[in-house]
C-alpha cells in the first residue's frame, strides 16, 4: 500500500501525465482535420481510452495505415491527475501557514479538473433561430435528430412524441403508449443523398409509397458521414407505420423535408400526415428539440458595418423575454460577449439570416460554467499568497542578525 | 494518512469517472404537450446541410424531365423564403454566392426583385395597366447551378413541360427550338418556347465544365413575345467577371 501511495503521489507521475496530455492534445488536433471538432472530443477526450490511426491523407498511408497507437483518453488522464494531486497533497501536506498558498493552488487545480468532468457530463449545446418579428420557445440540437409524431387534433396544443434517431435501427419496431400505432424502421442513414431515378439508371429506388415518396421519381442512398461539416449531414430514413386497423404504408422521412430548405416540388406534399382512430398525425425527422417554458421574441436584429466598408462592426439581437408563468415581459439585448443567462441556459449571439432577416442564438446548458472561474481565481490567489509568504520569509531572513553577521 | 489519502483519492477519481461516463438517457422516447408552433424561421444558408450534387429542379413549378404530373389535394406548403418563388436546396446558396455576379444592363421596365440568395438576378415585369384582371406578371431570372444539371436536352424538356408543351424532345429534334449564340463571349444555347395554354418562355444556357448559367424569361405569351428583343439585348449586355 505504501509503495502504491508513493507511486500515485510522485512528481514523476505528474510529469508523465502532463506529457501524455500534451501528446493526446497534439494527436487529437491533427485528427481534427479528418474527424471534426465534435467527433474528436468524443474519440480523444470524453473517453477512457483513445486510439490514434495513421491518417489516410498522410504520405505512404498504404504502408502505414495499420499503425494504431492506443492512448489514455481524457477521462483516464483527468482521473489519474486527480489521484496524483490528492495523494501528493496528503503526502506532503503540513498544516502550517507557509503552506497555505500551496494548498490553495492544489485546491484550485483539483477544482479545475473537476470542472472538466462536470462540463463533460452536464454541458449541452443547442441553437435557436428567430425571425425578425418572430418568436421561439424551443432550442434545437446541432447533432441529434428525432423522429417525431405530432398530433395536431387539440386546437390549443400539440402532442409531440419524439423518438431519438439512435432507436431507428433497421428492422426494429417501436411502440409507445402515446402512439396508437407501431413504427418499424425500414432504413435509416445518418447521411444521405437524393437523386432522380430517371437521371440515374440502375440506382436503387425508394422503398416508400406514401407522402412525398408517392408517385415520385426519387431515389435515396446512403452517403458517407461528413465529420468535418457535421451539421450539414442529411439524415434520412424509411419507416413503416402499422395501426390496429391496418398498415399506413411506408414513409420517407428526412431532415431535408422538415427544415427550411425543402425542394419546391416536394413542398406540395408536406407536412406528411396520416389518420389513426380519428386523429391526424404528422410524421417528420427533425433536429432534437427542447421546449422552453418561455418565449424569446426578436424585435429587431442590428448588423452595423464600419462606414464605407463591408466589415462588420456589431451584431445585436434586440429581444423580449416573455414568460407567462412568471409574468415577465422584458427587453433583453444579446450581442457578442453579452449573452442572456436565463433558466439555466445561456443564449449567445451566433449568426444571422440572409438580409439580416433572422438571428441565430447558440444556447448552452452548463451548470458548472462558473467552476473554471472559481478555480482560476483560487489558483491565482494561492500563487499570490505563496509568493507573498515566500517574500516575507526571505525578507525576514535577510534582516535577521545572523544574516547581517554573515555578509561581507 | 497514507492509506486514507490513497482511498480518498481513488474514490474521488472513480466517482468523477463514473459520473462522466454514465451520461445517458439519450435513447428515451419523450412525450410532450407543446404550444402550437409559429411559422418556422428562414434558413441561414451557411448553417444548413449541403445539397447533394445530383441535379434536382430548382424552379418552383418544375418537375424532373419525364416526371408524371402529381395530383395532390393537400394545400401547398407556405413559402419559407420571404416571398421568392424559389426555395433553396441546402448548399445551393453557398455555391451561388461563390460565383461573382456578371455585369449586365437590364431594361428600364424590368422591376428588380429583392435580393435572393439562390439567384444571381431576378426581375418582374408587372402586368400592363390595360391587362385583363388576373393577368400574371412575367419573370426573368438568372441562376448558376453546380454541375451540368442533367444536360441541355433534359433542361429543354423541363422548360417545355413548364409551358405546357410535350417534354419529349430527343437529341434529333432538339434543334427545333434551340439556337446557338454567345453570351459574354461564351457559347450558349437559346431556347424559344410558346406553349398551348398562353404561357411562353425564352431562355438561354451557358454550359461551363463544372457549372451551368441559366437565363430565363417566362410569362404570358403576349408579354414574352413583346419582351424577346429586350431579353436578347439583355443577354448581349452580359459581361462575365474576370
Amino acid at each position: 500500500m505504501r509503495l502504491l501511495f508513493q507511486f500515485f503521489s510522485s512528481l514523476r507521475l505528474t510529469v508523465t501525465l502532463l506529457a501524455l496530455s500534451m501528446v493526446l492534445i497534439l494527436l487529437a488536433t491533427l485528427d481534427q482535420g479528418q474527424w471534426g471538432v465534435y467527433e474528436v472530443q468524443h474519440r480523444y477526450f470524453q473517453t477512457l481510452l483513445a486510439f490514434w490511426h495513421y491518417p489516410e491523407q498522410w504520405p505512404a498511408a498504404d504502408i502505414f495505415d495499420r499503425i494504431t497507437i492506443p492512448l489514455p483518453g481524457g477521462f483516464l488522464l483527468g482521473g489519474l491527475l486527480i489521484i496524483n494531486l490528492l495523494c501528493a497533497h496528503f503526502r506532503h501536506y503540513r498544516a502550517t501557514w507557509d503552506k497555505a498558498g500551496i494548498t490553495l493552488i492544489h485546491g484550485g487545480l483539483a477544482l479545475l479538473i473537476i470542472s472538466g468532468f462536470a462540463t463533460a457530463y452536464f454541458q449541452q449545446e443547442y441553437y435557436m433561430w428567430l425571425n425578425v418579428g418572430g418568436r421561439s420557445n424551443y432550442i434545437q440540437s446541432f447533432h441529434d435528430v428525432d423522429l417525431v409524431f405530432i398530433d395536431h387534433t387539440d386546437p390549443k396544443e400539440d402532442l409531440v412524441v419524439s423518438i431519438p434517431s439512435s432507436r431507428l435501427q433497421p428492422g426494429a419496431t417501436i411502440s409507445n403508449p402515446a402512439l396508437p400505432f407501431t413504427v418499424r424502421t425500414v432504413q435509416y442513414y445518418p447521411n444521405s443523398q437524393f437523386y432522380l431515378r430517371s437521371q440515374n439508371p440502375g440506382a436503387p429506388g425508394l422503398d416508400a409509397d406514401q407522402g412525398v415518396a408517392k408517385n415520385r421519381d426519387l431515389g435515396l442512398s446512403a452517403k458517407s458521414y461528413d465529420y468535418i461539416n457535421d451539421t450539414q449531414n442529411i439524415p434520412s430514413g424509411i419507416i413503416a407505420i402499422d395501426a390496429p386497423d391496418g398498415p399506413r404504408g411506408q414513409w420517407l422521412v428526412s431532415t431535408l423535408l422538415s427544415g427550411e430548405l425543402i425542394p419546391p416540388f416536394l413542398a406540395k406534399d408536406l407536412p406528411q400526415t396520416f389518420t389513426v382512430k380519428g386523429h391526424t398525425w404528422e410524421v417528420a425527422l427533425r433536429p432534437h428539440r427542447e421546449y422552453l417554458p418561455y418565449y424569446i421574441h426578436l424585435d429587431t436584429f442590428i448588423h452595423d458595418k464600419y462606414p464605407g466598408t463591408d466589415v462588420p462592426r456589431r451584431f445585436e439581437s434586440q429581444t423580449h423575454l416573455i414568460n407567462s408563468a412568471t409574468g415577465e415581459d422584458r427587453p433583453v439585448l444579446i450581442y457578442m460577449n453579452h449573452p442572456l443567462r436565463y433558466g439555466g441556459l445561456t443564449f449567445y449571439q451566433a449568426s444571422f439570416g440572409p438580409n439580416d432577416s433572422a438571428s441565430m442564438l447558440q444556447v448552452v446548458r452548463n451548470p458548472g460554467w462558473l467552476l473554471p472561474y472559481f478555480s482560476v481565481a483560487i489558483v491565482g490567489f494561492g500563487l499570490a499568497l505563496h509568493f507573498l509568504l515566500s517574500l516575507v520569509r526571505h525578507l525576514r531572513e535577510e534582516s535577521s542578525p545572523s544574516a547581517a553577521s554573515s555578509s561581507p | 494518512m497514507t492509506t486514507r489519502g490513497l482511498i480518498i483519492s481513488l474514490a474521488a477519481s472513480a466517482a468523477l469517472l463514473l459520473a462522466a461516463c454514465s451520461r445517458g438517457g439519450d435513447g428515451d422516447i419523450r412525450v410532450e404537450h407543446t404550444p402550437k408552433e409559429d411559422a418556422p424561421p428562414p434558413a441561414n444558408m451557411a448553417d444548413q446541410p449541403a445539397v447533394t450534387p445530383l441535379p434536382i429542379p430548382a424552379s418552383a413549378d418544375s418537375l424532373p424531365p419525364g416526371h408524371p404530373p402529381i395530383a395532390s389535394t393537400t394545400p401547398a406548403a407556405p413559402s419559407m423564403s420571404g416571398g421568392s418563388s424559389m426555395t433553396a436546396l441546402p448548399g445551393m446558396t453557398e455555391f451561388v454566392a461563390a460565383n461573382p455576379t456578371p455585369k449586365w444592363s437590364p431594361p428600364a421596365d424590368w422591376v428588380a426583385d429583392p435580393p435572393n440568395p439562390v439567384r444571381k438576378g431576378s426581375w418582374t415585369i408587372p402586368p400592363a395597366s390595360n391587362a385583363p384582371a388576373g393577368a400574371q406578371p412575367a419573370e426573368i431570372s438568372v441562376n448558376v447551378f453546380q454541375g451540368q444539371l442533367g444536360g441541355l436536352l433534359a433542361n429543354v424538356n423541363r422548360w417545355r413541360g413548364q409551358v405546357g408543351l410535350d417534354p419529349t424532345l430527343t437529341d434529333a429534334t432538339l434543334a427545333t427550338c434551340v439556337a446557338s449564340l454567345t453570351i459574354g463571349g461564351l457559347p450558349a444555347q437559346l431556347i424559344t418556347l410558346d406553349g398551348p395554354d398562353g404561357r411562353s418562355l425564352e431562355g438561354a444556357f451557358v454550359f461551363l465544365p463544372d457549372r451551368v448559367w441559366s437565363f430565363r424569361l417566362t410569362g404570358p405569351t403576349p408579354v414574352v413575345t413583346a419582351q424577346r428583343p429586350a431579353f436578347r439585348a439583355f443577354l448581349d449586355s452580359v459581361q462575365w467577371p474576370n
